[in-house]
């Protein structure tokens, strides 16, 4: 029975031990892996099982007021927009509500605790370094970016770049959360040096409103 | 022919009239909530006030279509607030490290949510436990199973690994390793015996 017992409980415990040294370094690789062998697109996977398609292309919307009650408000996993960056080549990139560890294999998406274009505040928006947010880190001040939503269209410049550890919230928190003159707009992804490694630091973009429609939540 | 007409224009005008009209936007109780949760509120020396975070949140929750408070569903939730603030007060729950030190204050908390969430005809799930900054994650739902609101604790997404993980493994691997040496020894020197 020693024969049998004894190497049957050590790979059973050597298996979970490799299992759990290796599940940190699994996870990112897994995900690279959905997004680079994944048979459908980020557009056609927002509509997958979680959140519809609210954005049906430009709607050509740049300024005046919109009032709340006249759009749907999106429900988390709700495609809202597409952003793009000419600068650094992304394009039309799909705009996710809400950012879960699901809906980051997504796009790039809008943290709840934030808000949307046009209702007053910071917008806060991340994604994935070695998928939708690859070129970031090479956005460069005075850049343009464009948010293309389903209520309107609005276009920010670039004022500040910044490499922050997250758990330093002073270092980002004024830019969405402070008194601003205009709306502002924080892009992050993950910063890493070519490296698949996940880490602590986030490529910070702060981003001013130059245009867009107000939408005016109480009337 | 009359009749023709007046049952075009009557079709006419209920499509006129069929015009959508969403709920979102915040009503005056939803501001009321909005302005009540803001007041500070003192527990064992400590001011405890919504962030800015979270009330963009709670702003975005009441646009949404699915949810128009009315003064009954306002002073129903206010006493929950009242009840769930009682109980933080006499607990010393001042942050969210209090909750991760308890599961059953956690528990307690989140009761409170869904007693709230229940008055806006809303469920309230979890995936993981829900102080982990990593997997932790708070789904509120309408009556339709749309998802209005999920809340992790950290504000930007987390990928940094987890060394202290990797230590502990890499310890019990160790272990692991030195037991098998020994138990080898020994069956060894039984089977030379």
């Amino acid at each position: 029975m020693g024969f049998l017992i004894l190497p049957l409980v050590f790979f059973i415990a050597g298996y979970l031990t490799f299992y759990f040294v290796l599940s940190p370094v699994l996870e990112p690789v897994k995900s690279i892996y959905a997004i680079a062998f994944s048979e459908s697109s980020a557009d056609e996977s927002a509509e997958s099982s979680q959140g519809k398609d609210l954005f049906s292309g430009k709607l050509g919307v740049y300024d005046g007021t919109i009032k709340a009650s006249e759009i749907h408000f999106p429900y988390v996993g709700d495609k809202w927009g597409e952003i793009t960056i000419e600068s650094v080549g992304i394009k039309d990139l799909p705009l996710i509500y809400g950012d879960s560890r699901k809906l980051l294999l997504k796009g790039a998406c809008i943290s709840e605790r934030s808000r949307l274009p046009g209702f007053g505040g910071g917008t806060l928006i991340g994604a994935h370094k070695y998928s939708f947010f690859h070129e970031l880190e090479y956005v460069n001040v005075d850049d343009e970016v464009v948010i293309e939503t389903y209520y309107g269209t609005y276009i920010y410049k670039v004022y500040k770049t910044e490499i922050i550890d997250v758990d330093n919230t002073t270092d980002y928190w004024d830019e969405v959360y402070g008194e601003h003159e205009t709306e502002t707009l924080a892009l992050y992804s993950c910063y890493v040096s070519d490296t698949i490694r996940t880490t602590n630091y986030r490529f910070f973009a702060f981003c001013e409103l130059i245009s867009g429609p107000q939408v005016d939540e109480y009337s | 022919m009359k009749k023709i007409i007046s049952m075009t224009l009557v079709v006419i005008l209920l499509f006129a009239c069929a015009v959508p009209v969403f709920a979102a936007g915040i009503n005056s109780y939803e501001q009321k909530l909005l302005d009540f949760v803001q007041t500070g509120y003192v527990v064992d020396g400590t001011i405890i006030t919504v962030t800015s975070d979270i009330l963009a949140q709670a702003k975005n929750a009441f646009n949404s279509d699915s949810i128009d408070v009315t003064e009954d569903q306002y002073n129903q939730i206010v006493a929950i607030l009242d009840e769930g603030l009682a109980y933080a007060k006499a607990h010393n729950l001042t942050t969210i490290k209090d909750l991760q030190d308890s599961r059953t204050d956690t528990e307690a908390m989140l009761e409170y949510g869904r007693k709230a969430a229940a008055v806006l005809n809303c469920t309230v799930a979890t995936e993981g436990y829900i102080t982990d900054a990593d997997h932790g994650l708070v789904i509120i739902k309408d009556a339709d199973g749309n998802a209005i609101a999920e809340f992790h604790p950290n504000l930007i997404a987390k990928t940094g690994v987890n060394t202290t993980a990797i230590a502990v493994s890499a310890a019990a691997a160790v272990v692991v390793i030195a037991v098998a040496c020994v138990c080898v020894k020994k069956f060894r020197k039984v089977e030379e015996n």
